[in-house]
């Protein structure tokens, strides 16, 4: 058993001051921001910035969360695992000008590609905190570049595992360590990425100093345990008025990549006892064979997700920092598929988020209708690499244009496509001219894919269709996806009354005239002219669609999203011959 | 000689700037007319002839120049009120619009609502035809398709069309052949063609800003015919030049064809402005700060330039367009101060705006604001608020903070107010700090310069957690805006988007893009009186290193449009790399992806002088309040100055207040302030006063 359960010291010293603390938290909260502002700028790995697959955070000198700047959320809550570790591992060998570099899973990493660099913060000759930085990488050794391969069944197919290392030792910089690394990430510019990292981490550490000398050491770490206490107190008093009692959800992930059709259960029970609630996975099924097991620090952050979404929906927002999950605490089964047995292959853990976070909201949708969400459409995504002939060199890229769409909630539609939980829409979307001047790729289309929302009286968010054309030379493309129609996957799950989602479809034209489904955990090769046509399904809808207002739904047929059979089918809305009024009496007497 | 004018209207003001050929100034104002904004205009202008005691006509033709900045396409946006906006596409991409950037505000917000899209899905109408990245045609445009389209925008009553096309950055013969036939069948319709407003690659970014340009094309086209008819109707024969939000001016001409360039112009001239106030002293480089009831604004000026960005936004969407870079956030004298659970304090970002207001405003707000705080601490006169105009109930403000915030944290009043000060303070300066970071300045290098409202009460706390050492409040800061206009140059921003190596750039062809460029502004400033003497060029690149996502824009000498330099270019974006982000690399590939010209055009050489006639009332014995002393953290009782008592040269000592009227001057413990030859307010800290004084121009 693995429990998360880190209690925030509660404050009791005289000397605490409400205001202070209240700016002292401002403040740092800013450092982290400016960090990720710097990296993003100035990073080349695609994921790392053009999806802000990124985060940069401020921890105490215990390697407790203080402030963080978040973009892709799966990532955002990893850094803190692996401090945890970092810290335990060095004890005393920690010094000033220390860089210390880590992604291995098996030691507090959420992902391997999600590399981190800490930084420890001294003033005085004293620890005092922790500048951290931590992004996906677009390579980190392994088998294939990028470390996406269906193929992998172990840890070190996937990449070059980093316990912590120390890149830098007081101050001076190792430069065998450096070489090291170099030499087995495939990119150059992923050093620079790895620069980029230590530069804004120095920087952070250089505004947290000098934060620490306006307020004096004591001062600042008094009030930083009044916050930490204090976000502790507000998620308490929010979790104390949810209804007590024990919940049950489950969400099914398709495919291992190794059995198309195999299906894997996520299942959690969530016990809530006054200002305290467990998430338990233990009746999770086995871990599987391949790339598909999602280490605990990557499940821990698909249940804050869920955590925040749901605190969200209650118009709540409190910084993100340790207090804020101190009630929560996460039970996972070794062995089970979100806490795999080394050396389990991890590399497509992040993208179980989906099913965490739906097992999470079927679970507790008795107990918090009115903040629970209806199912995600699960991810769909191509990673690809190869050689681009118009320069010669080697490129890499995510078609994370094929968009799938989120659920519905009380009160309002899914986002249209907005893809995957585990980036909270966070993600940026590659533009469609970008990709085709810095990467070998013809896009044919790419928009909203019409009838893909689950109906609903708030529907969910519709999803995407694509195609596109690639001429990379030795171009390999891998799928991160699941919810695929031919794998027979089971859709996103509607709820009170909303629809279902639809389901993810995948094929490849190959130049020779063959074509095939593409899996979902599968990698392929692309010769040149290879075509890929994409649909990527909507998100569930949320109550009886036969009470959104007609008018909404005569909207969406006339703007092409709607076919008037399915306006007819789902909603009992009937529309005039021509399509551009609602039929009242007909509509009316569907619906009674 | 003639007379110059600058006029900005606002929201309940449109404030006239008058300067005389002999350099004499007469500051008007007259009551805005939100129904028909142009008429506040000519109901200036009559009164301004009546203060002269001469015919309407008379004093309009003694004026040369009229400089205006409105708001008028701002708020129709914000407020939905704009013309039906349709939008053709190429095919394959209807929803490049509405999917943005693929993210969300609020990335855990289930119950975020979408924007909703200024062009409907039934009114963005699929086009086919394709060119690829390099500008060749893949598929041929569909005219038949174009004419079907014209049809139903036609029977659709569409005002507005905006034609964008998958890279017509590279290619816009598609773009150009559509427009032809729809100028044909829809004469009435205002058009934009994407890459004709902005030449550059990014589908979403380009579309944004053609549809913002259609939506605003015929809200700002009728108010400048509707403002030039009233001008003609009392013979007015001079210039009228209208504000762009570049920071330049263009005749009304110019800013109907780019009507986007209206929608951020509001405040686009205080950081010239600012420089204005500064360059008195030296300064070629300052921060402006604006805070008003619900936002803050910072901007800032560099080397004699404001700053320019083009990643702009309004109301949720994308604006490309250059646009003077001025940063706002959540935070100003309505911003609500409330406790959480926890027990920590937050100010804003949710507001009280005007009505219901601060609860000292007494028009039913119950929430404690930052204007409530202010009060508390007595650096607001319930008295003597906007000139006496309104009176400020204190007892409200202190009911709402001790409710909202001094019980729940188990503080006094007073104590909550200087938290909620502190807090709206610290939030300011990170603002500021997040411009000049971004952009690699150092705040401690520039003077900050407040303009009105609650700025000045709040900026020498801002400035002393940014280490700024001086601060400068102009004498009369609603006119701030107007005096910046009427120094602002012409200025033409052109755009074409390249897909090279630096080191393999084809310089010839750079060249021949800069000279088309350069021609089309000529050609355009000549057509707005400009004469050749007064036309420059300001060259630039956009430049990343290869793999990067975000392209740094670098300035160029303009003898590169004669030689250009690879090498200095490479140098150049080095240097401002390493500035930045604190690291660059000499061994890596420099991806050119825009080449971009500014023409500018000086609009006049008379120099504006601030110091003439400085009016100064008779000085009446301080009056005594107490205010709060964040160093001494205790109210403590200091001289309040009548600032219209104040000459050149006069002196306080903080800590102090000074009233201005509309403004209250808050001089904390470690300032002192001297009025200026121009009759500004210089604030500066007490530790550096030598090095300071030295430097003012008194």
């Amino acid at each position: 058993m693995v429990t998360d359960q880190s209690t925030a010291p509660a404050a009791t010293a005289a000397d605490i001051d409400p205001i202070t603390a209240s700016v002292l938290q401002r403040r740092v909260d800013s450092i982290s921001k400016e960090m990720a502002t710097m990296l993003m700028r100035s990073s080349r790995s695609p994921i790392f910035n053009e999806i802000g697959d990124l985060v940069t955070v401020i921890f105490d000198r215990n390697g407790n969360t203080l402030a963080q700047a978040e973009f892709a959320a799966i990532i955002a809550f990893g850094a803190h695992p692996s401090l945890e570790y970092i810290i335990e591992y060095f004890g005393d060998d920690i010094h000033e000008g220390d860089v210390i570099i880590h992604n291995d899973v098996y030691h507090g990493g959420n992902q391997n590609a999600d590399t981190g660099i800490f930084l420890p913060i001294f003033t005085e000759g004293r620890l005092i905190g922790w500048a951290a930085a931590k992004g996906h990488l677009a390579d980190i050794g392994g088998m294939t570049a990028g470390g996406y391969n269906p193929n992998a069944r172990d840890i070190w197919q996937e990449a070059l595992r980093i316990p912590p290392l120390k890149l830098a030792e007081r101050g001076v910089p190792r430069k065998d360590v450096w070489d090291l690394l170099a030499a087995n990430i495939r990119f150059g510019f992923v050093m620079e990425d790895i620069r980029a990292m230590v530069g804004c981490c120095t920087v952070g550490a250089r505004r947290v100093v000098e934060v620490v000398e306006r307020y004096g050491l004591e001062s600042y770490e008094s009030h930083w345990e009044y916050i930490l206490d204090s976000s502790r107190r507000q998620v308490e008093a929010e979790v104390g008025r949810w209804p007590d009692g024990r919940y049950h959800g489950e969400s099914f992930m398709t495919s291992d990549g190794v059995d198309p059709t195999k299906k894997y259960k996520i299942a959690v029970d969530i016990e809530i006892t006054g200002s305290d609630i467990v998430f338990d996975f233990s009746g999770s099924d086995d871990q599987s064979p391949g790339i598909c097991n999602m280490p605990p620090a990557a499940a821990k952050g698909a249940v804050r997700i869920a955590f925040l979404m749901l605190m969200a929906s209650g118009g709540i927002r409190i910084p993100t920092n340790q207090g804020l999950f101190a009630p929560i605490a996460t039970r996972f089964r070794k062995g089970s598929i979100v806490d795999p047995e080394f050396p389990a292959a991890t590399i497509y853990g992040n993208q179980l988020c989906d099913e965490v976070v739906e097992a999470i909201m079927l679970a507790l949708a008795d107990a918090l209708p009115d903040r629970v969400c209806a199912g995600w459409n699960k991810y769909m995504c191509t990673a690809t690499n190869g050689i681009d002939p118009r320069t010669g060199e080697p490129f890499a890229a995510f078609t994370v244009f094929q968009r799938t769409g989120p659920g519905g909630v009380q009160g309002q539609d899914g986002w249209d496509a907005l893809g995957f939980t585990g980036t909270a829409g966070q993600m940026r979307y590659p533009d469609p001219e970008m990709l085709e001047i810095t990467t070998p790729h013809f896009l044919e289309y790419n928009e909203y894919l019409p009838d893909s929302a689950g109906s609903g009286e708030f529907r969910g968010g519709y999803g995407t269709r694509s195609a596109w054309r690639t001429y990379g030379e030795g171009q390999i493309g891998v799928t991160l996806a699941d919810n695929m129609a031919h794998e027979g996957a089971y859709p996103a799950r509607g709820l009170f009354g909303g629809h279902d989602s639809g389901l993810n479809e995948l094929r490849v034209e190959y130049p020779d005239g063959s074509s095939q489904e593409w899996g979902s955990k599968e990698i392929i090769d692309q010769p040149v002219g290879t075509r890929v046509i994409s649909s990527a399904g909507g998100g569930a809808g949320y109550g009886d669609p036969r009470r959104r207002p007609a008018d909404k739904v005569l909207a969406e047929v006339r703007d092409g999203l709607l076919s008037p059979e399915k306006a007819r089918a789902d909603y009992g809305v009937v529309l005039n011959a021509d399509g551009t009024a609602v039929d009242e009496a007909h509509t009316a007497a569907l619906r009674a | 000689m003639s007379i110059r004018i600058g006029i900005d209207v606002g929201g309940t003001f449109t404030d006239f700037l008058v300067i005389y050929p002999d350099g004499s100034r007469r500051i008007h104002k007259t009551s805005s007319v939100p129904s028909d904004p142009p008429q506040a205009v000519l109901n200036g202008l009559r009164e301004l002839a009546e203060l002269e005691r001469t015919p309407i006509e008379e004093f309009v033709d003694r004026i040369g120049l009229i400089v205006h900045g409105t708001t008028v396409t701002t708020n129709a946006l914000l407020t939905r009120r704009g013309p039906k906006t349709a939008m053709l596409v190429t095919e394959g991409f209807r929803d490049v619009l509405p999917m943005r950037h693929g993210t969300r505000e609020d990335g855990y917000d289930n119950h975020l609502a979408m924007p909703e899209p200024l062009a409907p899905r039934h009114l963005r109408l699929p086009i086919r035809g394709r060119m690829d990245y390099k500008g060749s045609e893949v598929t041929p445009l569909d005219e038949d398709g174009v004419r079907a389209a014209a049809k139903v925008l036609r029977e659709e009553g569409v005002q507005a069309l905006a034609i964008s096309f998958m890279h017509s950055h590279a290619n816009g013969a598609h773009e150009r052949r559509a427009a032809e036939i729809l100028g044909e069948a829809l004469p009435d319709v205002y058009l934009t063609e994407s890459a004709e407003l902005l030449g550059q690659a990014r589908y979403y970014e380009r579309s944004s800003a053609a549809v913002l340009n259609s939506y605003a094309g015929p809200i700002i086209s009728s108010y400048l015919a509707t403002l030039t008819g009233i001008l003609e109707e009392v013979r007015f024969g001079g210039l009228l030049l209208m504000m762009q939000s570049n920071g330049g001016v263009a005749t009304p001409a110019e800013l109907a064809r780019r009507a986007a360039l209206s929608l951020l112009s509001g405040p686009a001239s205080g950081p010239t402005a600012g420089l204005l106030v500064t360059a008195e002293h030296g300064w070629d480089s300052c921060l402006t700060v604006d805070m008003g009831g619900t936002s803050f604004d910072a901007a800032a000026v560099k080397g004699g330039k404001p700053l320019v960005m083009t990643d702009g936004s309004i109301d949720r969407w994308s604006l490309a367009l250059p646009s003077v870079d001025i940063h706002t956030i959540g935070a100003g004298g309505g911003s609500i101060a409330s406790v959480d659970e926890g027990g920590l304090l937050s100010v804003g970002p949710q507001s009280a705006g005007a009505v219901p207001g601060p609860a000292c405003y007494g028009r039913g707000g119950e929430r404690a604001t930052t204007t409530d705080a202010d009060v508390v601490l007595g650096y607001l006169d319930p008295d003597s608020f906007l000139n006496g105009q309104m009176s400020l109930d204190k007892q409200a403000a202190e009911g709402a903070i001790r409710r909202h915030v001094a019980e729940p944290l188990g503080i006094s009043v007073v104590e909550a107010a200087a938290g909620i000060y502190e807090m709206v303070n610290v939030s300011m300066a990170s603002g500021v700090r997040d411009i000049t970071v971004r952009r690699g300045l150092d705040p401690r290098d520039f003077p900050i310069v407040v303009a009105g409202g609650a700025g000045p009460v709040h900026a020498a706390a801002i400035a002393g957690e940014l280490d700024i050492p001086v601060l400068i409040t102009p004498r009369d800061s609603s006119i701030f805006c107007a005096a910046g206009m009427l120094v602002c140059d012409f200025k033409h921003d052109y755009v074409q988007s390249a897909n090279d190596r630096l080191d393999t750039l084809d310089l010839t062809g750079l060249l021949r893009t800069w000279k088309t460029m350069a021609e089309e502004g000529r050609a355009t400033l000549h057509g707005e009186g400009v004469g050749d003497d007064a036309i420059a060029f300001e060259p630039s690149l956009d430049l990343r290193y290869k793999g990067q996502w975000y392209e740094l824009n670098i300035p160029l000498d303009e003898a590169m449009l004669i030689a250009p330099d690879a090498a200095a270019i490479a140098a150049a974006f080095h240097a401002e790399h390493e500035l930045l982000f604190g690291y660059h690399s000499d061994e890596m590939p420099i991806d050119v992806l825009n080449v971009r010209l500014s023409a500018v055009g000086r609009t006049s050489d008379e120099r504006m002088d601030l110091s003439s006639e400085v009016p100064v009332d008779k000085p009446e014995r301080p009056a005594r309040r107490a205010i709060w002393s964040p160093a001494q953290k205790a109210m403590v009782e200091v001289d309040v100055h009548q600032g219209t008592a104040m000459g050149p040269n006069a002196r306080v000592s903080g800590p102090a207040v000074i009233e201005l009227g509309t403004t209250t001057i808050v001089v904390l413990d470690q300032y002192d302030c001297v009025v200026d030859r121009s009759g500004s307010f210089v604030m500066y800290l007490r530790d550096r006063a030598a090095e300071i004084e030295a430097r003012l121009n008194l």
